[in-house]
């Protein structure tokens, strides 16, 4: 329902506030307000460290409310609110019921211009980013090691100030609200003033990668360059990605896990980036002494499967990315996080909405995506797929053995 | 402002909706629910796991015949569903195996189809076949969790034999053969413990008939008894080596009991209060666990010294968070349905009012009970790192 709506879309800018996307849909029984913010440059190691803890700071605590009160008052919704990030994104969301949009207003402000940034809060960020030992998925999804030891309270204030200045800010509304009300709303927030400068991390070294997994996974990934959304091709290279990983007719499943029983888990998704959505292959396995090289075989079984692709084939993958960008609760490859493919709902297409806001500079909603791939033909696919695949770079990351 | 508003959001019941259960004489329970999400629908069969008795020598054949059944007899149900748009998820919980549909209403009879092939008697699959798929375990078994292997210990702590892991044993499951895993097939999807949930946009009525069309010609099977999870009164203390943090446990007779719910709003309670603590739980209304978890060490030392008083103090958190996971469960049709699918198998008089109604009326004082099970003299403890 709301990708029908999108047409009546609002873009509200404010000279000095965040730039705010309003998507009225009077039949919602939540309102969502979805923050998107990407880093404003390429980040050092200490600036990587310190872009890392910012979501747990920002939820950690405001000026205004303890996070008991933030969870409290934020979940009245049904879902909690949240704070994440990618290496150079990050996302907040807060569910409110549909009489709820001031107060998820205040709250949404509060956490995004006036996080309390104790030192204890940092203290237990880098706790939690140490300690919490991420499965091998995780870590090669972020394979950045960034030296947490190292990064100051004053570091992550700036980089707070920098980033969050509000004319950074993409913001989505979405639910039934009134839009005259929700824009004179926010023309009276977001005025705290943020000032920093770039502080002389942005000399240190680049943050340094994974060398390997300190337990018996090892990880192989194919990473191709991000897509520019209205570079030629583009369509193609969407869709092509749906063919190699949406659903178990993908390649990646049927080939990697049911033909060659080389995994458990393998995906072909699209990672959210500061740059656009970056195509990914991943494959995940048990090291073992014995273990052979697969990162080739990976790529060249995968192409042979694109090679063999048919016009059923490409009817079957447009109908089931078709069945995504009308909303239907399938599985994806467009992802705005780790946690997984985008799926249906408000709170999804809140993060959708930001998300492209903030990186396209315009709200790509499920239907405008669409309408760059509905025309891809079966050459134009086969071809998207094949140069993902044989021009991306490639990274395996090997575990220790058993 | 935001206090007053909080006062009002909070109580907000679930209003009902149109809805069909309904036992069929050869024992398959449904559950039909219309929802305002248009053209849309969700389709749960739970194929309940009480009664299928698992040894060490068979521990792990039911996780196998999941994998093997949700392809379907003739290996197409997949492509089948996707090429209309439609996708099957299977997950095997300690009580109940499910599978569940997500698509377009126009496609509920494909659905229902689907799921009557993975419900019927299992085809003739061969040794090659368990093998091949042998290989796919041991790798889904080297990316198993720390959460995993944290829930995993607290349970065999509690129940010892009978809260044996969801995964199964590789050791266990290498001796499987066709014949076993037919049995163990045969014994899973016996009439009397299938519940078919649909919620969507359609008639009840409509889908009522096509659910009958489908299941009423499997033979009637004999009733299911409730698992009986005996204590193990010594588990209290376990250790995970391979992961970090600390998970905290108490045993509740339901999320339909008071327990259950008090235990329920105790979690919410922690994880809003305390630094890195999440609830784990898989709701069900048999005796069973809800767990906290912290992935960073000493994240529970402040909590175990608090006092009743101090205990009191987060009451409203909790309850408020509790409801809020209900409302958010029952939000979708696809969690409405994957939760009314084992819940209402298992207790037929429940709804979703009912369970908010209940969430309403625990006391303060069974409040405070329920987290102090949460503290480490009373709770299942479960600790990371090395030993």
């Amino acid at each position: 329902m709301i990708s029908a709506l999108v047409a009546f879309a609002l873009i509200a800018p404010q000279p000095a506030g965040p730039k705010l996307t309003i998507l009225p849909d009077p039949n919602a029984k939540q309102v969502v307000l979805t923050a998107a913010v990407t880093i404003p440059f390429e980040p050092k190691a200490r600036e990587a460290a310190a872009w890392r803890v910012l979501p747990y700071m920002l939820m950690r605590e405001s000026k205004e409310f303890t996070r008991s009160q933030l969870l409290m008052y934020g979940s009245q919704g049904g879902y909690q609110p949240v704070a994440y990030g990618t290496g150079d994104l990050i996302m907040v969301q807060i569910v409110m019921p549909p009489d709820g949009f001031e107060v998820g207003g205040e709250l949404i402000e509060s956490i995004l211009m006036r996080p309390a940034m104790r030192l204890e809060h940092l203290t237990e960020a880098i706790k939690a980013a140490g300690s919490d030992k991420k499965d091998a998925w995780g870590e090669a999804l972020d394979p950045i090691r960034p030296p947490y030891e190292k990064i100051s309270l004053n570091l992550v204030k700036d980089l707070h100030a920098l980033s969050f200045a509000p004319q950074r800010i993409s913001l989505t509304v979405t639910g039934p609200v009134e839009a005259n009300a929700v824009t004179e709303y926010f023309s009276t927030v977001f005025k705290t003033q943020l000032s920093a400068r770039r502080s002389p991390a942005q000399f240190d070294l680049e943050a340094p990668e994974l060398q390997f997994h300190d337990v018996p996974m090892r990880t192989y990934e194919v990473q191709g360059d991000p897509i520019k959304m209205t570079e030629a091709g583009s369509g193609a290279k969407l869709l092509a990605m749906h063919g190699l990983g949406a659903g178990k007719s993908s390649s990646v499943y049927r080939i990697l896990r049911e033909k060659n029983r080389w995994s458990y888990r393998q995906e072909a998704f699209l990672w959210p980036s500061a740059q656009g959505w970056t195509p990914r292959i991943m494959m995940i396995r048990q090291e073992t002494e014995a273990d052979e090289e697969l990162l080739l075989p990976m790529i060249d079984s995968l192409l042979v499967d694109v090679e063999s692709w048919t016009e059923s084939d490409l009817a079957r993958i447009k109908t089931l990315a078709k069945a995504w960008f009308d909303g239907q609760p399938v599985d994806g490859v467009i992802w705005i996080g780790a946690q997984g493919p985008l799926g249906g709902g408000a709170r999804q297409e809140g993060l959708l909405s930001a998300y492209t806001q903030s990186v396209f500079g315009s709200v790509w909603s499920r239907e405008r995506l669409w309408q760059m791939m509905r025309d891809t033909n079966l050459d134009d696919l086969k071809s998207a797929a094949k140069q993902i695949l044989t021009t991306g770079k490639t990274r395996m990351i090997p575990g220790q053995a058993r | 402002m935001i206090s007053a508003l909080v006062a009002g959001l909070a109580f907000q019941q679930i209003a009902q909706a149109p809805r069909l259960k309904e036992t069929l004489p050869n024992g398959v329970y449904t559950y039909i629910e219309r929802s305002p999400s248009p053209g849309r629908m969700s389709v749960v069969l739970a194929a309940s796991l009480a009664g299928v008795e698992q040894t060490d020598e068979t521990h792990g054949f039911i996780h196998l015949v999941e994998h093997l059944a949700a392809r379907g007899r003739l290996k197409d149900i997949d492509r089948r569903l996707e090429s209309v748009g439609m996708m099957l998820t299977a997950t095997t919980t300690r009580d109940a195996m499910i599978f569940q549909i997500e698509g377009r209403t126009e496609h509920l009879a494909l659905a229902l189809d689907a799921i009557k092939d993975i419900a019927s008697p299992a085809p003739e699959w061969t040794q090659e076949e368990i093998e091949a798929e042998m290989k796919t375990m041991r790798e889904e078994f080297a990316l198993l969790s720390s959460l995993d292997k944290f829930t995993s210990a607290a349970w065999s702590l509690a129940f010892a034999d009978q809260g044996r892991s969801t995964f199964g044993s590789l050791t266990a499951m290498g001796t499987a053969t066709p014949e076993s895993l037919r049995k163990t097939h045969a014994e899973i999807f016996a009439a009397s413990g299938l519940s078919i949930a649909i919620v969507g946009d359609l008639e009840v009525e409509g889908g009522l008939a096509q659910v009958r069309n489908r299941f009423e010609s499997l033979p009637k099977s004999a009733a299911r008894q409730v698992p009986i999870r005996s204590l193990n009164e010594e588990g209290k203390a376990g250790a995970v080596s391979s992961a970090d943090g600390e998970l905290r446990s108490t045993v509740i007779e339901g999320i339909d009991d008071v327990s259950g719910l008090a235990a329920l709003q105790a979690a919410f309670a922690l994880s809003a209060e305390f630094e890195g603590i999440e609830p784990v739980l898989t709701p069900s209304t048999w005796r069973g666990l809800i767990s906290v978890r912290s992935s960073i060490p000493g994240a529970f030392s402040g909590f175990d010294s608090m006092s009743e008083e101090e205990l009191a103090s987060y009451f409203e958190t909790g309850q408020t968070l509790a409801i809020a996971w209900l409302k958010q469960q029952m939000a979708e049709p696809s969690s409405r349905a994957r939760l009314m699918a084992v819940l209402s198998w298992q207790n037929r008089a429940l709804n979703p009012e009912v369970m908010n109604d209940r969430l309403i009326v625990v006391s303060q004082r069974q409040f405070i009970n329920a987290m102090k099970k949460f503290q480490a003299e009373e709770a299942i403890v479960v600790k990371g790192g090395a030993q």
